[in-house]
């Protein structure tokens, strides 16, 4: 973002008031220490690093919505996400409670989380306490709310909490309607004027033209504003003196004044990080700071100038948590039903592991038939279970669903690409969608999206948009009950692309060099590529006929938070495109040649193939393979369709469906259903990432609830796998866990609410109903199926069957995933299968214990 | 029974459907969520076969009209329960009943696990029911209920989320501008009473062609201000761009059905107008105006339901301007073709996520046209429009707006023109584009000139003084709202163009002010506890 290089944190130096040639009186005329510059830098720094960033809904990948505050223990984090956030990061007790009576949480359960209290809420004092006394006040009936008090308030919040006033809302949709024009991506035909300057400039010379915050009674709106310094940290400093806001307070009302305004906020941080990744630094979040602080300045001044002192206000003590006699604050109860919540289903988990390790007798073939590997993603565990039933020829692999190919594609008659891997990695190779030689798929494809934007362009116009809807405005009458019935879909340019066109595209890995650029992959990148891949699965010996590569994605009809059903390994799409890549590369044989020379032989008559693993349909297609014996790639697909049907009936009840011989069809028709808000359950229900041997969960039901990833500890003898597994796919389930988590905890806060209020903004984003800050996290339909919360909020319990030294060593090594686990985010387990115990990792110093498990 | 009252009573019915099985019944039988929703989606359905049947016995019979009950005389009327079936009735009637079985039957699944579900599909029916019978009513008296209880059912809908501020606060300032519009009609029905001694619509109709002018202004200049009340027309619009805080299904009928009320009015009563074409002035200005304000606000919106709001300002601003220059048919295809469109437009708003086409830059800042261009392009749709007129033998002259209406086309096809690649293939493929849609509106215009004979006056009365002025007025209100497009919003660096930008994204402010109003009459609850 070159825009912003004039903006670079403004280097120490006394603050001069701006020069604005009038009314200079007014102007904050103040001068500040060079020291109290650089504190103030360092709280809007801190304050800016607390805003998770987020992605637009193109590919709405997941993420840990507590992000910023994740240096903090967890049971820290969980006052801070309150006080500075408003959001709730444990369940109302009552929930607990609820669970209790089901009988999800067994007085055992809550027994097990007491004696973790002391370590888990760093309260020694607890163990020394009689648990029943402790158990008496879990059981006591208040909902064991904090009172708001001790929240840290933006100023318009702590004048509405003083008169009941509306102000928070309204700054929050002045500033969102300021950031939605800014930021938009093609939904607007008249562009917001000054999209050269940086957020701040630009805002400030909009702002001074804006008479909506006067007629809404923020008077004298346009020239306060005028009177701010130029400079965002300039004018952040003024406001913050004007406001009379003590240093040792900015970084928590910074912070609260961007969590006011988490989703714009999110938004440009996203650009930020995006900027970040070719090194460039962008401070435009430091600019949106200083548009939403300028408010509360605005505020401070329409009101009478004196409103400041409410934000110095020490807070009031807080009525809840007063000495009641009590030893556990309405947190800390909260807190230890969490740890009860989580321990029942821990030990459940690790009793059926253990239990089934036992019972494990199947002898594995000396060359299977069919390999397949699918995404870790928990839906692929059902899958995954019931094509294995199918027969004792078949193997099945779990991976990150983007196959070890980071790249960025581009689509047949795009410029730009999209990233198909974790977030966590950028994109090192671009691959180009194109038809093979003799085809004329790419050329049909390019003319239908002409005349889609020829359509397109002509609806926009104004005038035009009159007689054109007396004329086309009748065939919507036919749209209406077509799509209605599910025969075609709303979106416009898809009954042209999809069918046969479309089919005949797919990735080319073939080295080109185009006016856009060079596309495709050397030999060299495809050997590197497809060795670590192997390796990275535990796939270098052993072949079987027919290797699928099985990526997922997920088809709904309408639905704009359809990327989040998608593969997050792929950044948020589909997994098809990386799944054919890697067959195609792992196909070629030259690249087997290359692959042999670094000791992976591949026999011959190994072929590999790419499906996808529909998630809603819960079906798979295969692509390519038509070098496949055709019996074989009958039987192949025949194991597939009974395995998806199985699938679909383990999963039916979920939906709301009968598991009858109908189902395939009623699936179909929910995928296509342009008003169905539920099309599927996504990742609800995660809680669980397992990292061994498929042989020790092989034939378990684990509802579907757990990341697969297969390692062997014995074929890594160096630990660089497992390196991999716990700093890559771990880091990004748990990113998946804990938004799935923040998004049930406090859906208005950390999740996106109601679908059927929602507004796309921008087309990139969504705001509720008329007006509101940009939504993060879920809606509430991906959590709740309106009767009962779908997902449990747990924190991902990891399981790992390896050496306690080796993952030792990978935590030393890596401070901030020992970090996670030590501070509560993420539950480590070690498990030692030859003597069936399982080890938990406490800490650097605590080490690790070991867990009972009931037999 | 003969043809015509038989598809009376079946437009009776279908409209009384939704309203009796899917409110009433599921209220009285305190139907949770899922039966609630399939009775409500199941009684649309049956509506809409209803309609069709009534539409077949119509094209069979022609027009009838049949009154069951008769009750009073209140203040020296009776009061009819009848239905009327006209070429009007028919288009609307299908119209309503195909959306609001489509818009029940989505609510099915979109407000599946909403713990308001069975209240909300109950209302849905009830508010399908109140449009229906305004449609189908054959007087005022029960038009004038329907009109009510349209307002009444959609205050239920738009508050279905009562605990949203933003929801209150748009409802409320519906129904006040509602409350003005009732007060407009009660008084003009009053009038309508005591000149012709009856509310029948036949009686009315056959009455007016021999009263004067006169006598007539005062009730027609109250329809117009009336229906442009419930048509959102300026400064009655601002609640539309506010309503989106109820469930997409409710926008979908709002946009599609319940606006349309004012303009029903209109051509339900343009006998009546047709003699006093002096009210249909301000009417024709009002309606331009409000076109002008909505194309212009819909080029800042940022998010898609506040746009196809203001584009429903502007098509209805639209709408209005074709029954002032006494283009009823032209208008009653408008609101047909623009509640399919609208529809179809708020239930599929998911799905511009989908069409977002970010990696392709196509033509922004692309920069404004040289006047010349902008000059050939205009000459060129004069040319394109001229051409399909004369080989379709259409006389422009001939009926009352096609003028004006001729010269907006005009404008569209230039517009086209000029968004379109300066290339020769590009441009002939605009070019044909342009005449297909010229040649699609005079076509679409005669078949609805056909479907309503009898229900709309064949001609306006020439010779009054002030319509001479109007088609002037608003070619110009049109060419500006144009000259925006092309020249004002590819400038970001002009003054007046930043200026321009700013408040027309505000929507001009009338939405703050108004709010502003509405809050101090109905002051919404201080909020209550914020954990």
């Amino acid at each position: 973002m070159s825009m912003s290089a004039d903006l670079q944190p403004v280097p120490a130096a006394p603050l001069r008031a701006p020069e604005t040639g009038r009314s200079s009186g007014e102007a904050p005329v103040i001068a500040i220490h060079e020291a109290s510059r650089a504190g103030l830098e360092r709280a809007v720094e801190a304050a800016c690093g607390r805003i998770p960033p987020l992605w637009t809904l193109r590919n709405f990948v997941a993420v840990n919505a507590f992000m910023g505050l994740a240096e903090l223990p967890f049971h820290e984090a969980v006052r801070e996400v309150d006080r500075l956030f408003h959001g709730r990061a444990l369940m109302p007790l009552p929930f607990y409670r609820d669970q209790q009576a089901r009988g999800r949480i067994h007085e055992s359960d809550l027994r097990a989380a007491l004696a973790e209290a002391p370590g888990a809420l760093a309260r020694p004092d607890l163990a020394a306490i009689d648990p029943e006394r402790l158990l008496g006040e879990l059981r006591e009936e208040d909902d064991g709310s904090p009172t708001p008090a001790q929240r840290v308030l933006t100023l318009a919040e702590a004048i509405d909490r003083e008169e009941g006033s509306r102000w928070g809302p309204t700054v929050v949709h002045e500033v969102s309607k300021w950031c939605a024009a800014r930021f938009d991506k093609g939904q607007a035909a008249w562009k917001q004027p000054w999209r050269d300057l940086a957020p701040y400039p630009a805002w400030r010379e909009s702002a001074k033209l804006d008479r909506n915050p006067e007629l809404l009674g923020l008077v004298g709106f346009r020239e306060y504003v005028a009177s701010l310094p130029p400079a965002p940290m300039d004018a952040i400093a003024a406001v913050l003196a004007q406001l009379g806001v003590p240093a040792p307070q900015h970084r928590d009302l910074l912070t609260r004044e961007l969590a006011s305004i988490a989703g714009w906020a999110g938004h440009v941080q996203g650009l930020v990080r995006e900027a970040s990744f070719s090194d460039q630094s962008d401070d435009s979040l430091v600019n949106l700071l200083a548009i939403r602080l300028a408010f509360d300045g605005a505020l401070d001044r329409a009101l009478g100038g004196r409103k400041g002192s409410l934000l110095r206000a020490s807070p009031r003590p807080d009525a809840a948590d007063a000495p009641t006699g009590r030893l556990l604050d309405g947190w800390e109860r909260r807190s230890i039903w969490q740890l009860a919540y989580e321990a029942g289903y821990r030990g459940r988990l690790l009793s059926e592991l253990s239990a089934h390790r036992a019972s494990e007798t199947r002898k594995p073939p000396v060359r299977p038939l069919l390999q397949a590997a699918f995404c870790i993603d928990v839906r692929s565990e059902v899958l995954r279970r019931n094509l294995e039933r199918e027969s004792s020829a078949i193997e099945t692999i779990g991976f990150a669903g983007f196959f070890g190919f980071p790249i960025e594609y581009v689509k047949a008659g795009d410029q730009l690409g999209s990233a198909r891997c974790p977030v966590l990695i950028a994109p090192g190779l671009r691959v180009r969608e194109s038809a093979p030689r003799g085809s004329d798929a790419e050329a049909k494809s390019q003319r239908a999206r002409t005349r889609h934007e020829r359509f397109t362009a002509a609806r926009k116009l104004n005038v035009g948009a009159y007689p054109l809807v007396e004329t086309i405005g009748h065939f919507f009458g036919l749209r209406l009950l077509t799509d209605s019935l599910g025969w075609t879909r709303p979106h416009e340019g898809g009954a042209l692309f999809a069918n046969r066109t479309a089919r005949e595209l797919a990735p080319s890995i073939e080295l080109e060099e185009t006016a856009h650029g060079t596309f495709g992959l050397t030999l060299e990148d495809q050997v590197d590529l497809a060795e670590s891949a192997l390796r990275n699965m535990g796939l270098t010996r052993r072949f079987a006929e027919v290797v699928l590569l099985c990526g997922h994605g997920s088809l709904s009809t309408n639905n704009p938070y359809a990327s989040s059903l998608d593969c997050g390994a792929c950044g948020g799409h589909r997994g098809d495109v990386n799944a054919r890549i890697a067959a195609s590369v792992l196909g070629s044989p030259e690249v087997r040649a290359g692959l042999a020379e670094r000791g992976i032989d591949i026999p011959p008559d190994t072929v590999f193939v790419a499906g996808l693993h529909d998630t809603t349909r819960d079906v798979v297609e295969l692509f390519d393979g038509a070098e496949l014996r055709p019996g074989l790639r009958r039987q192949v697909e025949a194991w597939l369709r009974a395995a998806c049907a199985r699938t679909r009936r383990e999963r039916a009840h979920r939906l709301g469906e009968e598991a009858d011989s109908a189902l395939g069809r009623r699936l179909r028709r929910r995928a296509a259903d342009w008003s169905e808000l539920r099309p599927e359950w996504g990742l609800a229900g995660n809680a669980a990432f397992i990292a061994a041997p498929r042989d020790r969960t092989r034939g378990l039901d684990l509802g579907g609830r757990a990341f697969l990833h297969d390692y062997d500890a014995a074929a890594d003898p160096h630990g660089k796998v497992l390196e991999l597994i716990l700093t890559a796919p771990l880091v990004v389930a748990s990113w998946i866990n804990l938004q799935y988590y923040a998004s049930t905890t406090d859906n208005d806060v950390f999740g996106s609410g109601n679908k059927a209020l929602h507004n796309v903004v921008g087309r990139h984003g969504v705001q509720l109903g008329n007006r509101s800050d940009l939504l993060v996290g879920l809606p509430w339909q991906s959590v709740h199926d309106g009767r009962d919360y779908v997902h449990e909020p747990m924190r991902l319990t990891a399981i790992v069957e390896a050496p306690l030294v080796r993952i030792n060593a990978i935590l030393g090594a890596h401070e901030e995933l020992r970090e996670s686990i030590e501070k509560g985010w993420i539950q480590l387990i070690a498990w030692d299968a030859s003597r069936g115990r399982f080890h938990r990792f406490r800490g650097a110093e605590a080490g690790w214990e070991i867990l009972d498990v009931d037999a | 029974m003969d043809f015509p009252s038989l598809s009376a009573a079946v437009a009776m019915t279908a409209a009384s459907v939704p309203g009796l099985a899917g409110f009433a019944l599921s209220r009285a039988w305190r139907l949770e969520a899922r039966a609630a929703r399939r009775l409500s989606a199941a009684s649309a359905g049956l509506a809409l076969v209803l309609g069709l049947v009534a539409s077949a016995l119509y094209a069979l019979g022609g027009p009838g009209e049949a009154t069951w009950l008769r009750l009073g005389p209140f203040w020296g009327q009776s009061v009819g329960i009848g239905a009327r079936v006209d070429g009007l009735t028919v288009a609307m009637l299908l119209t309503v009943t195909l959306i609001g079985s489509v818009v029940t039957g989505y609510a099915v699944r979109y407000l599946d696990g909403d713990p308001g579900q069975a209240r909300f599909s109950q209302w849905l029916s009830y508010t399908l029911s109140a449009v229906l019978l305004l449609i189908v009513s054959s007087n005022l008296a029960l038009f004038f209920a329907g009109w009510i209880a349209t307002s009444h059912g959609l205050h239920r809908l738009l508050t279905h989320w009562s605990e949203r501020p933003a929801a209150l606060l748009a409802a409320r300032k519906k129904f006040l501008i509602s409350r003005i519009g009732d007060a407009l009609l009660l008084t003009a029905f009053a009038l309508v009473a005591s000149r012709f001694g009856s509310l029948e619509f036949s009686e009315i109709f056959a009455q007016a062609r021999t009263t004067n002018e006169a006598e007539i202004l005062p009730i027609a200049l109250l329809l117009v201000l009336g229906a442009m009340t419930k048509s959102a027309q300026f400064p009655f619009h601002t609640w539309l761009p506010d309503s989106m805080e109820t469930p997409t299904p409710v926008s979908a009928l709002m946009h599609a059905g319940i606006i349309n009320a004012g303009g029903f009015l209109l051509i339900r009563m343009s006998p009546l107008l047709a003699a006093a074409p002096a009210a249909l002035v301000p009417l024709a200005l009002g309606g331009a105006f409000t076109a002008l304000l909505g194309s212009v606000a819909i080029l800042t919106q940022t998010d898609v339901k506040r746009k196809y709001a203001y584009s429903t300002v502007a098509q209805m601003g639209f709408m209005m301007l074709q029954c002032g220059l006494g283009a009823f048919a032209a208008a009653a295809l408008h609101m047909v073709g623009h509640a399919f469109y609208k529809a179809h437009a708020f239930l599929a708003a998911g799905s511009v996520v989908d069409t977002e086409l970010p990696t392709r830059s196509a033509r922004e800042g692309a920069g404004g046209r040289s006047p010349l261009a902008i000059g050939l392009a205009l000459a060129a749709g004069v040319a394109i429009v001229g051409l399909t007129a004369s080989v379709l033998g259409v006389d422009v002259q001939a009926k009352p707006g096609l003028p004006v209406l001729s010269g907006i086309l005009v404008l569209a096809a230039a517009q086209l023109l000029l968004t379109t690649r300066p290339a020769l293939p590009s441009l002939a493929a605009s070019a044909a584009v342009g005449g297909g849609i010229a040649a699609a509106y005079f076509l679409s215009v005669a078949a609805f000139e056909g479907l309503l004979r009898g229900a709309i006056p064949d001609a306006l009365p020439t010779g009054a003084s002030l319509v001479g002025l109007v088609p002037l007025t608003l070619v110009a209100l049109f060419a500006s709202a144009f000259l925006v497009q092309q020249v004002l919003a590819p400038n970001p660096a002009s003054r007046l163009a930043r200026a321009a930008y700013v408040h027309t994204q505000n929507g001009f402010y009338l939405g703050t002010i108004q709010n502003r109003i509405v809050e101090r009459i109905w002051p919404l609850a201080k909020p209550g506890r914020s954990l």
